[in-house]
């Protein structure tokens, strides 16, 4: 039972942290993949 | 006087451009020259007979959007709407249909001698945890993953459309976050048990012998059985796919073009439908197709007499070693 | 019923992305969103044609068969639309659509890519026409007001035509018949399964 509740609060915890770390790195907005930096809006 | 001159001088002038006029203009002016503007031009299915989807050149900075018509979006989607869906169906429901026959036929394997009360441990609490993070992981992503492909027809009549695309939101952030802990869950098992997990002459034996699905043979197995080999195989392999082609579709056109997407997510479905119907038989066999069968992941401990009947190699070597701790043998 | 279809004579477009320009001005589009975009094939050579290209508002629309969540739906007058609340961003669409429509806010597919955007043959949403949430989620909605979609309408040299199918393949037989020279309706046999004979 122990194992068993370890495991899920460890898939809890890798997932979150995952998720954090791709969307703060990884993850880009369209505006500014999709444009170059000399037309890129300032705001 | 000057007017004569004047009128003489516009007279010569006219003339001069009369000259001029009749010689600049082209005698082939008179009848035009056929011009075909298409004669080199591109034309739709010229280019289609030539290759499979239609590229050219744009000004804007998202590359893939040079690709003008890709008519393999259509495949895909007969894939996706018809083809996934039947091997899935049948796959899955194939396999339920199964495990009830059989579980009507051979009913739940017995301990033949009764439970000694005697245990012996099997899997300690580091392979325990894994095993769990794995298979909680693979309940969530199947349930989400299926989802995408069948939640439109089962769920969404039910849930009715906002609740479903609320419901399939967090199913699919679900989905995406819970890859990782499983992708880890998956190389943990390959790092742990892979040397239990190599095929030997044992093996041939207890498949020859039909693994003792049928009638009361005791087929011989080590560790693991050769089921288990197989199974321990499946999820590596499978599971690897599964998460590149996975990874793949969370990073779109991060490494491939749209037609390496569409491969990615047609490896990705089938893999999955067949990952989730062999685990409904693994899932079976470990809680109600076998007495004294789920201890081994419960609490790690199995029944003496359970263990001699499914793997007596593993604990015939299991009590030569405690034999030889227990009398004290060299260190090696 | 009018059966609304877009029409680009390769043979007239000049490239000039004023389709582009007045899709992104008239729905407010953000940075990096293109509902609308003109591509150049065999560039630089002789027969260089180019295609202006948004959503082609399919018959049997694939986009529309994959989705997940069933987030679109063809209006009475053909116009495929979609709804931004039900989307879940997964990008199937992108993946089905021939003709590469439609867009995303985010680039990472983790979760979600965000909510789908893609040309509206100036058609709106599911929100009321022509109210503030409609405007802010899918821009515009000419069609509720009797006109055309604004790409059509600014395009330089007409060669960008929306309207009723039967309308402009019928303005488009009549170019090639007066002419002499055609290079086709680009997309029609992938979206509306038809050619137009000339």
């Amino acid at each position: 039972m122990q194992s068993f509740l370890a495991a899920c609060a460890a898939a809890i915890a890798i997932a979150v942290i995952a998720g954090y770390v791709l969307d703060s790195t990884v993850q880009r907005p369209s505006s500014s993949a999709y444009t170059t930096t000399g037309a890129e809006p300032r705001s | 006087m000057t007017m004569l001159l004047a009128l003489g001088r516009s007279a010569i002038a006219a003339l001069a451009l009369a000259v001029l006029a009749s010689i600049a203009v082209p005698a082939s002016a008179q009848q035009p020259t056929q011009v075909n503007p298409t004669a080199s031009s591109v034309k739709e299915d010229q280019l289609f007979r030539q290759m499979t989807r239609i590229d050219g050149r744009i000004s804007i900075p998202d590359a893939k959007e040079g690709v003008l018509i890709q008519p393999a979006g259509q495949s895909w989607r007969q894939f996706h709407e018809v083809t996934l869906p039947w091997i899935g169906a049948i796959a899955i429901l194939g396999m339920l249909a199964l495990l009830v026959i059989f579980y009507l036929t051979r009913g739940m394997v017995r301990i033949e001698r009764g439970r000694s009360g005697r245990t012996i441990m099997r899997f300690n609490a580091f392979e325990r945890f894994v095993h769990w993070l794995t298979a909680t992981c693979f309940i969530v992503l199947a349930i989400s993953g299926l989802n995408i492909t069948f939640g439109r027809q089962i769920l969404m009549p039910i849930l009715g459309p906002n609740g479903f695309a609320s419901w399939s939101q967090y199913a699919k952030y679900a989905h995406n976050y819970l890859s990782f802990p499983f992708t880890l869950g998956v190389v943990l098992i390959l790092l742990m048990w892979i040397a239990w997990a190599l095929p030997n002459r044992t093996d041939v034996e207890w498949l020859k012998q039909g693994g003792g699905l049928v009638g009361n043979k005791h087929p011989p197995a080590a560790r693991f059985n050769a089921g288990q080999k197989i199974m321990f195989w499946l999820v590596v392999l499978g599971g690897a796919a599964a998460a590149i082609s996975g990874y793949l579709l969370m990073f779109p056109f991060y490494a491939t073009d749209v037609e390496g997407m569409q491969t990615a997510q047609m490896v990705h479905g089938i893999v999955a439908v067949i990952f989730v119907a062999v685990m409904l038989a693994h899932i079976y066999i470990g809680t109600i197709g076998m007495e004294g069968a789920f201890e081994s992941m419960g609490t790690g401990d199995v029944d003496l007499n359970w263990a001699k009947q499914h793997h007596p190699i593993w604990v015939e070597q299991e009590m030569a070693q405690s034999r030889g701790a227990s009398q004290g043998a060299p260190a090696e | 019923m009018a059966r609304m279809k877009f029409l680009c004579d390769a043979d007239r477009c000049i490239e000039c992305n004023a389709c582009v320009t007045a899709c992104k001005n008239e729905h407010e589009v953000p940075w990096g969103i293109n509902r609308r975009r003109v591509v150049t094939i065999n560039d630089g050579k002789p027969g260089e044609r180019s295609v202006s290209m948004a959503c082609m508002h399919c018959t049997d629309a694939p986009c529309a068969a994959v989705c997940p969540v069933k987030c679109f739906y063809t209006t009475a007058d053909g116009v495929v639309l979609h709804s931004k609340d039900l989307c879940i961003g997964c990008g199937y669409c992108f993946y089905a659509c021939p003709f590469g429509a439609p867009q995303y806010p985010k680039v990472g597919n983790f979760g979600s890519r965000g909510k789908m955007d893609k040309c509206t043959f100036c058609a709106g949403g599911p929100e009321a026409d022509s109210s503030k949430a409609e405007y802010d989620k899918y821009g515009s909605n000419r069609l509720a007001e009797g006109k055309l979609p604004l790409c059509a309408e600014m395009c330089s040299t007409k060669s960008l035509l929306a309207g009723d199918g039967d309308v402009i393949a019928q303005i488009y037989k009549e170019r090639v018949a007066k002419r002499g020279y055609g290079s086709g309706a680009w997309g029609w046999k992938t979206a509306y399964k038809e050619t137009i004979a000339s």
